[in-house]
């Protein structure tokens, strides 16, 4: 991504060169010792997720319980904020988690980490069924709102406390970062997210032009990127 | 560098990762995807940033019940990927005498549409027996592979073998790892994340002996970015500095012609 530096034209002696070369050196060893790594305090150290979906891959599902452990909050939480009632974001992690079962062989961790992953499959599995609830309803006539239940219990369930420090710490980083956004550039991108709207629908929802939606995504998901590269789940994904 | 078209079309990564880009512009930027690595190195910086959208919410915790769901059901597709135990003796058997003239009606039936189930069948045969072939054959490739692997990894064993890290400054993706046996003057190159070079270049290994590049091996990459070069020759007679990787004309060159990309200091004898 970063241009490589130019090293100074190359004398016939590639002296130059060579003490380019001896000098950067140095640099690239402070680079990488500072580079961020911000779960290297947690227990549940980056590799390790990715030992369990191969783990998973080969039928061992106790794998899947240590992912449970260490990511059903995140997941439920997504899933309650798109499917809205308890009942249904259950099923929804339930489906995510059987899904990922059955993938885990054909995880790609060039495409970024597990945790993402297993977002997004939560993700589509809620937005899968609150369209199938939708069409549900067109047809019955019912109203979601007649389908609200109470929220479930806070702290009815406890996660490794180290994992629980580095996902209130994560949530801050993404909740500052949102903030910094125009409102026109989160309204499309959570919408596009939580609704799972096309740049279209929201333009047509918004009653916006194509365009200016298209650049609220763009700018706005440029700028969270830079703002919350170093809290990825995982670096260099 | 990059072309306007190159630029517009880059410029749907984030709505991609999304999910939120039209069925046509989904197409076309898959197409444009799967020749650029780096514009999927993009897509996936975006996907992380979505995935994170997610603990934005007031956080919910799942209920207690829900972990044994999860696993339940995990378990159950686990069963069901399994092979059916063999069948148990039926008691019906029991009961033939009384069936004997509807299974003797039965088997005539089955009689005639037999013929045609032994062609099919010989058909499934032979489909069957060139698959086994084409196995076999993947197997014995494999198991070469597993052979180099095996003499790969004998070497990166060797006493003596010393670890020279090559990164490239200011990006911590593209790495070489260079495995040097100082007994042995040979080394095992393995790179990660580089990115493939564009047709009629290529990468290539320089040695920094007493202050001067010595040329060494040249190597191209995977799509995926992986490269492993067994029995790279380490230069002799000077003392060795460090190791650098630039990019070169394909048949690689006697000097250097292209900035470093990668560098990394050689450990002390």
């Amino acid at each position: 991504m970063s241009p490589v530096p130019s090293c100074g034209a190359l004398d016939p002696g590639y002296r130059l060169w060579v003490a380019d070369c001896l000098n950067r050196t140095a640099l690239p060893r402070s680079t990488l010792c500072s580079w961020p790594m911000p779960n290297s305090g947690s227990a549940t150290s980056l590799p390790a997720d990715r030992d369990l979906v191969a783990r998973a891959a080969i039928g061992d599902e106790t794998a899947i319980a240590q992912l449970y452990d260490r990511y059903a909050t995140v997941l439920y939480t997504v899933a309650y904020r798109i499917v809205g009632e308890q009942a249904d974001a259950d099923e929804v992690v339930v489906e995510a988690f059987a899904q990922a079962w059955r993938e885990a062989g054909r995880f790609e961790p060039g495409r970024g980490s597990v945790a993402g992953w297993l977002t997004m499959i939560t993700r589509s599995r809620a937005l899968d069924l609150v369209r199938a609830r939708s069409r549900r309803e067109r047809i019955t006539g019912t109203a979601a709102a007649d389908q609200q239940d109470e929220p479930p219990a806070m702290g009815s369930w406890q996660g490794d406390p180290a994992d629980r420090l580095d996902r209130t710490e994560r949530r801050q980083q993404v909740l500052a970062a949102l903030g910094e956004l125009s409102p026109p550039q989160r309204t499309a991108i959570e919408l596009a997210f939580f609704e799972g709207l096309s740049q279209s629908e929201i333009a047509e929802r918004l009653n916006e032009p194509l365009g200016t939606v298209k650049t609220r995504v763009r700018l706005g998901m440029q700028k969270l990127r830079d703002r919350l590269r170093p809290v990825f789940y995982e670096q260099g994904s | 560098m990059s072309t306007p078209d190159d630029a517009s079309i880059r410029d749907l990564a984030a709505a991609y990762a999304l999910g939120a880009l039209s069925p046509e512009e989904t197409r076309a930027f898959e197409a444009y995807l799967a020749g650029s690595p780096e514009a999927r190195r993009e897509v996936a910086e975006f996907r992380e940033t979505a995935a994170l959208l997610a603990v934005a919410g007031p956080e919910m915790r799942p209920g207690p019940a829900l972990r044994q769901r999860v696993l339940d059901r995990v378990r159950a597709t686990k069963a069901a990927a399994l092979p059916l135990p063999p069948a148990q003796p039926s008691p019906v058997k029991a009961r033939i005498p009384l069936l004997a003239w509807a299974a003797l009606a039965a088997a005539i039936a089955i009689a005639v549409g037999l013929g045609s189930k032994v062609r099919v069948l010989t058909t499934t045969l032979a489909t069957r027996d060139s698959t086994i072939a084409a196995q076999r054959q993947a197997l014995s490739e494999q198991a070469n592979q597993l052979a180099s692997r095996e003499n790969v990894l004998a070497s990166l064993l060797e006493p003596g073998v010393q670890l020279v890290q090559l990164t490239k400054q200011g990006d911590p993706d593209p790495r070489i790892q260079l495995y040097w046996d100082r007994i042995h003057n040979t080394a095992v190159l393995h790179a990660s994340k580089l990115q493939p070079t564009p047709s009629g270049r290529t990468y290539q290994l320089w040695f920094i002996r007493d202050g001067k590049p010595v040329p060494s091996v040249t190597f191209d990459v995977a799509p995926a970015g992986e490269a492993l070069v067994p029995g790279v020759t380490v230069p002799t007679g000077g003392k060795i500095s460090a190791a650098a990787v630039t990019e070169e004309p394909s048949g690689g060159s006697q000097q250097p012609t292209s900035p470093i990309i990668l560098v990394g200091t050689a450990p002390k004898s």
